[in-house]
């Protein structure tokens, strides 16, 4: 993945090229709709349960033609409402029923079984949709290397340093002739294999972080021995992150998780750029 | 047969009736913040509280009348879970709004410039509205009540969030007739140039010759009904002190001919000044109050409409100003003109009504009453 345009850091001779370093943010994008809150449930569930009490009656004369085999069958599979009586008395009050459906009530549709020839596909049109679940494999036995846990939430490749413990990827500079981004993407091939697709969001950065003898500083400070880290937005589109070193320790994490395993310094300089969904 | 169907019957009815009570006798556990003290915060009537806050029983609304409504009426599905879950959503946000007035208090009792204080006083305001807003009791008060002759024990304007509500309620109708009447009358700019209206003004005659109920903007009113001075009600919106707070009610007529300059002028029918209003909810201005409160001045006594034969209806403006300090005046003459008194005074105007007369066959009859001359009938051409 190779850029056509790239920025190069306008590094002045007196700058040192060991003091630049170009990090990846490689975001996993959630895959599912976020979690509802408690509220959030029930109150999509009483829009619907109105909605479908509202709802017009179903037109069953303009599917089925009077008199026909078929407006006989549907009619039979229908558990019909409670009908009024005379003399009759009725503890919910009585029933108000117009064309075949309790008003108070939302109308249940039940469609007839038809009755198909062996080794049809009808059966299998009728049959309910279920799902997937939402909890994977990996969620079940935290398997923090991949891909496919926490669905419905963005999560971060994050890599375990020798000296500095748990951080983004990050990669040094050995010349001008590539840009941030370049270094970036090829660095995080040359760690974790060609089979992977990422896209950048942008060839500019998206914020640096300041280190003075590998220790983050204040984002003002101006100090002539600094280590800058420009961080490259990436998101992953296909394929896994794969080591081709089997000792590296490397993890797909969620922001909250993210605040465990880093420092808190470092949480607390790179949390802006980290999705909350 | 026929007995024993009876019987059957009630026994039935009994049997559901003492399953009914008990039911109904189920204890309300919900309650808003802690801090919301007021009872106007409440439902007053325990069945209403009971519905709105546990929902529908198995007795049904007792919104509705008929028992077999009440039987027949089925609530959605889910509602009352959704209800409960905004519920307790609503109240932790109240809770945290009441917290942050604890602290502006101590704010408000630690500063002592007045500008800062009034600016604290204004916030602290807008955070008691924004605590009770959604209170589904203060909501139902206010939606199911009397919001002009208030019952100040369910809707009391001393709260902040009443007043807010019934601000809403004036804005989205009455204010915009009273704008529109005033201006298409041309009570504007005929008397003053403008108004920015704030407080409501309902203006009503208490008397057994007419109709007792608040007059709408604009209307044509018999003389016979305007026989006897108005009364006022002055609904404040702002969070003004009605404790030191004055008022001046000016009551004009700009359509009184002037044969001299073949012209018509301005006459001061009623004024009073120096009007206090207790509180935000006894803001009613009637013969009782005047007589009683010594320190209302009446700067003119009050002259009915006696309009002439064959001119055009008369418009009869009534201005409520605040005032910057006491106003101690009387005047005899009833030539007036209401732009150079109000600024003379300082007078700043809040809101305003208008309704029009017309001559009819009780003005002679009125003006035998206040001792007025016989009216003159004006025609086309001049004698």
């Amino acid at each position: 993945m190779v850029q056509s345009r790239s920025i190069t850091p306008k590094v002045k001779e007196t700058i040192p090229l060991e003091s630049l370093r170009s990090t990846l943010l490689l975001a996993r994008n959630p895959i599912v709709t976020p979690d509802l809150t408690p509220f959030e449930k029930v109150y999509y569930n009483y829009q619907e349960e109105l909605e479908r009490r509202l709802m017009w009656t179903f037109p069953q004369y303009y599917y089925f033609r009077k008199g026909t085999l078929s407006e006989r069958r549907f009619v039979a599979a229908q558990k019909g409402p409670v009908t009024k009586q005379p003399g009759v008395f009725y503890e919910k009050g009585k029933p108000d029923v117009v064309h075949n459906r309790e008003r108070r009530l939302k109308q249940e549709i039940v469609i007839p079984r038809q009755e198909t020839e062996e080794g049809s596909s009808l059966d299998e049109i009728n049959r309910p949709v279920i799902p997937n679940s939402r909890i994977t494999k990996a969620d079940e036995i935290n398997d923090i290397t991949s891909l496919e846990r926490k669905l419905p939430r963005t999560l971060y490749l994050l890599i375990k340093d020798s000296k500095l413990g748990w951080r983004l990827p990050s990669f040094s500079i050995e010349n001008t002739s590539k840009g941030l981004n370049e270094v970036a993407e090829e660095g995080l091939r040359k760690l974790g294999g060609e089979a992977i697709n990422t896209w950048n969001v942008s060839n500019t950065v998206t914020a640096v972080l300041k280190f003075q003898n590998d220790k983050l500083v204040k984002s003002d400070d101006s100090s002539s021995d600094l280590t800058r880290e420009y961080i490259i937005k990436s998101h992953i589109l296909s394929g896994s992150f794969k080591p081709e070193d089997s000792n590296l320790e490397f993890a797909w994490l969620s922001k909250e998780e993210l605040k465990d395993y880093v420092s808190e310094d470092y949480f607390n300089a790179t949390e802006f750029l980290l999705s909350d969904i | 047969m026929l007995r024993s169907q009876l019987l059957k019957f009630s026994k039935r009815f009994m049997a559901t009736a003492t399953q009914d009570s008990k039911k109904e006798l189920e204890e309300i556990t919900k309650s808003w913040a802690s801090n919301s003290k007021s009872d106007s915060f409440k439902i007053k009537y325990q069945q209403s509280r009971r519905a709105v806050l546990n929902g529908v029983g198995p007795y049904g609304p007792p919104s509705l009348r008929s028992r077999r409504a009440k039987l027949q009426y089925m609530s959605p599905l889910g509602l009352d879970e959704a209800f409960d879950s905004a519920y307790e959503i609503l109240k932790t946000k109240s809770n945290e709004t009441y917290k942050e007035i604890e602290e502006l208090d101590t704010k408000i009792s630690q500063t002592k410039n007045v500008n800062e204080l009034e600016e604290l006083n204004n916030l602290k305001n807008s955070k008691l509205v924004q605590a009770e807003i959604d209170n589904p009791e203060v909501r139902f008060n206010f939606t199911y009540h009397d919001k002009i002759n208030n019952d100040s024990s369910i809707i009391d304007y001393n709260e902040p969030v009443y007043r807010e509500l019934k601000k809403k309620h004036w804005e989205d109708y009455s204010q915009m007739l009273l704008m529109q009447r005033l201006e298409q009358l041309g009570a504007i700019p005929d008397t003053l140039p403008t108004l920015n209206p704030r407080a409501e003004i309902l203006v009503k005659f208490l008397n057994h010759t007419t109709i007792n109920r608040w007059i709408e903007p604009g209307k044509l009113l018999p003389t016979n009904a305007t026989s006897y001075p108005p009364s006022f009600k002055i609904q404040e919106y702002e969070n003004v002190d009605p404790k030191k707070q004055l008022y001046t009610v000016l009551v004009v007529n700009p359509d009184v001919p002037d044969l001299e300059n073949d012209s018509f002028k301005t006459y001061l029918h009623w004024g009073l000044s120096n009007i206090k209003l207790s509180n935000f909810n006894e803001n009613f201005i009637g013969p009782k109050q005047i007589l009683e409160n010594k320190e209302i001045n009446e700067i003119i006594d009050y002259l009915p409409p006696v309009p002439e034969k064959n001119i055009p209806t008369q418009r009869f403006i009534t201005w409520v100003f605040r005032q910057p300090e006491s106003i101690s005046i009387n005047l005899k003459n009833r030539d007036f003109d209401i732009r150079s008194f109000v600024e003379d005074h300082g007078l700043d105007a809040i809101g305003g009504h208008i309704w029009r007369s017309e001559w009819d066959s009780s003005v002679a009859k009125v003006r035998e009453l206040y001792g007025l001359p016989k009216g003159t009938v004006y025609h086309r051409v001049r004698k």
